[in-house]
């Protein structure tokens, strides 16, 4: 082989490079994944309607910092939550029981690649989809949101006004989020044969969130994720006020929380096995 | 371990699925040349296969690939090439991609990668169709494109589970010369077959494997098939406690006689029917209810089978 040798970072960042290549071909650009792309561009849907209906209508053009405030509620509470959260689940849980359905993943574990990096390959693959699906779909959003005719002088808001620093910030909270729950779900698919259940926990979880102790909030990736969010949201009578955790804080936890379940399931991915011959 | 650094090795060897017995107490050693696992269906020649390439790791006993252990997978891959016996792929890949793709997990930069899957694609023949996708080929086809991608990265083990399956007469006559060449190259080929006459004259060994054990093993040199299950069998049968395998066998009607022999370490068993006889053994031995240590043919005609196999010189059995 020209390559000798299964180690050093060189190696393993080529090994993950294709490994990109691959699930490129076999698990995003193929038709199984447009329901997940349909959720990604539903808040876009929603805000192209309003774009269209909304002149139509003879309504009058809301103004920008009205308008901020409301996509504030669509972003946290519909885009973040469940669009982020679904999209996330189904693209990282595939990225591993796919392999099972399709009875390819011992083509992987035949290949001279450790299983860690196999591992970072899958989360790589799926940061890189993941995060350009989303950010395409906030760029829509935001684009949609502001568009002139809808919000008196959106263009100017959203470009050289205070939606720019807001812009930015949705779009760093956005990738987070896919980092943090990335993480979690490809490390569920490790340890779940059905991830669907432990999921369906954790979106519990992460909804009753605003009702929790502050210091049970804080064991939570939406907590984190709203703390960075520009603008507050409203939660209701029953949310129970937690500070939220300055971005200095809320980054890195994040990030440390992915890096512990990346750790955890690259000891499961150790242990793999092979057994769908059987069944 | 420099004895064995051109050799496949299992010492020991057991593998449980949850209850159910993949294969027993198996010891085995593969050098270069042909090497075809024959057995009925759920003797256990995948589960040997997928313990030698790693997919699988034992419950007990040792396994290793050319001096390689189990603790480093990820050299395995370098070393071997695997076919599986079942069509899978990833859904809507084409053939060039499926080879392509995957080589390029070895680290090769693209035009090695390119070079490479081209040589192997056209080795299996299937140039022409590589273009298209996996899904529309044949069942021949699928088989050729899998050994492609088994031999793409020039393995020094190549593991083939029923690579025959499917072919037609002229596919089958180029890839048992495939099987040849890289034989002659010094490589371990691995093959596994339900019928002997399939690969006799083409393996420089056999192994025989019914009901998870390894009951025959050595050079073959014409054909015969005697792998058929209801007819009558004797073995001999190893184990610690023989008086309490014997008591559990004698309650079976289709256990003529169970004898402990005379050195009191096994149990001979007369069976008018091997298929059950091992099905059961299977499962005392998942149960934990018997230890067993090694079957042994000790039967008229399996003994001629086995005498025949390896070359006229019975081994093991009395
Ligand atoms: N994934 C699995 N789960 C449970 N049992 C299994 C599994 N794979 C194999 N087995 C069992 O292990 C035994 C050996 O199976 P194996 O697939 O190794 O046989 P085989 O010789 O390859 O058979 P075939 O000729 O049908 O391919 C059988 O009893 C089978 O039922
Ligand atoms: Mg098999």
């Amino acid at each position: 082989m020209g390559a000798t040798g299964t180690g050093g970072a060189a190696f393993w960042a080529t090994q993950v490079r294709a490994m990109l290549g691959l699930e490129l071909k076999k698990t995003f650009l193929r038709a199984r994944a447009l329901p997940v792309v349909l959720v990604a561009l539903l808040p876009v849907t929603l805000l192209a309607l309003r774009a269209v209906v909304h002149p139509i209508s003879g309504g009058d053009p809301a103004p920008a910092a009205e308008v901020a405030r409301v996509y504030g509620h669509i972003f946290q509470l519909f885009f973040l939550r469940l669009v982020v959260f679904f999209g996330c689940f189904g693209i990282f849980t595939y990225l591993v029981r796919g392999e099972t359905s399709e009875r390819s993943l011992h083509f992987y574990l035949l290949s001279p690649m450790r299983r860690e990096v196999f591992l970072a390959g899958k989360f790589v693959a799926g940061l890189v989809a993941a995060g350009a699906l989303f950010s395409v779909s906030l760029a829509l959003q935001l684009l949609l949101a502001f568009v002139p005719g809808v919000t008196t002088n959106g263009t100017g808001y959203l470009f050289a006004g205070p939606g720019a620093g807001h812009a930015l910030a949705y779009f760093g909270v956005t990738l987070l989020a896919v980092v943090g729950y990335g993480a979690l779900f490809l490390a569920l698919a490790f340890f779940f044969r059905n991830p669907m259940i432990p999921a369906a926990i954790l979106l519990g979880w992460e909804w009753i969130n605003f009702l929790l102790p502050p210091v049970l909030q804080k064991v939570s990736v939406i907590h984190h994720l709203q703390s960075l969010c520009p603008l507050p949201v409203d939660r209701g009578p029953f949310a129970l006020p937690a500070a939220p955790t300055p971005p200095a804080l809320a980054v890195p936890g994040v990030l440390l929380l992915a890096a512990l379940l990346l750790w955890t399931a690259a000891r499961r991915a150790r242990k793999l096995e092979v057994t769908y011959a059987g069944d | 371990m420099s004895g064995r650094a051109d050799r496949i090795v299992f010492a020991g060897v057991s593998k449980f699925y949850g209850e159910v017995l993949g294969v027993n107490r198996i010891d085995l050693e593969i050098g270069p040349g042909i090497t075809s696992l024959v057995g009925p269906n759920g003797s256990g020649k995948s589960t040997l296969m997928n313990l030698m390439a790693g997919l699988l790791a034992p419950d007990e006993g040792r396994i290793e690939v050319l001096g390689l252990g189990a603790d480093r997978p990820e050299e395995l891959g370098r070393l071997l090439g695997y076919c599986t016996q079942f069509d899978s792929y990833p859904r809507g890949i084409t053939g060039w991609d499926f080879v392509y793709l995957y080589l390029r997990l070895h680290g090769l930069g693209r035009a090695e990668a390119a070079e490479r899957a081209r040589a192997a694609i056209e080795r299996v023949g299937l140039t022409a169709a590589a273009p298209r996708r996996i899904a529309a080929y044949s069942k021949g086809m699928k088989q050729r494109i899998k050994l492609a991608q088994a031999i793409a990265h020039a393995p020094r083990v190549l593991v083939l589970d029923e690579p025959l399956n499917g072919l037609d007469p002229l596919a089958r006559a180029e890839a048992l010369d495939l099987f040849r060449a890289e034989a002659a190259a010094g490589k371990h080929v691995i093959l596994s077959s339900h019928v002997l006459h399939e690969v006799d004259e083409l393996s420089d060994r056999v192994v025989l494997v019914h009901g998870g054990y390894v009951v025959a093993e050595g050079a073959i040199e014409g054909v015969r098939d005697e792998m058929a299950a209801e007819r009558p069998l004797q073995v001999l049968v190893r184990c610690p406690e023989p008086g309490r395998l014997a008591a559990r066998l004698f309650a079976e009607d289709h256990v003529v006689e169970a004898q402990i022999d005379p050195d009191r370490r096994g149990v001979r068993i007369r069976t008018e029917n091997a298929e059950r006889f091992y099905l059961l053994l299977n499962r005392l031995a998942a149960e934990g209810a018997v230890e067993v240590e090694q079957v042994l043919p000790a039967d008229d005609d399996v003994q001629s089978v086995y005498r025949y196999l390896i070359g006229g010189q019975a081994q093991g059995a009395s």
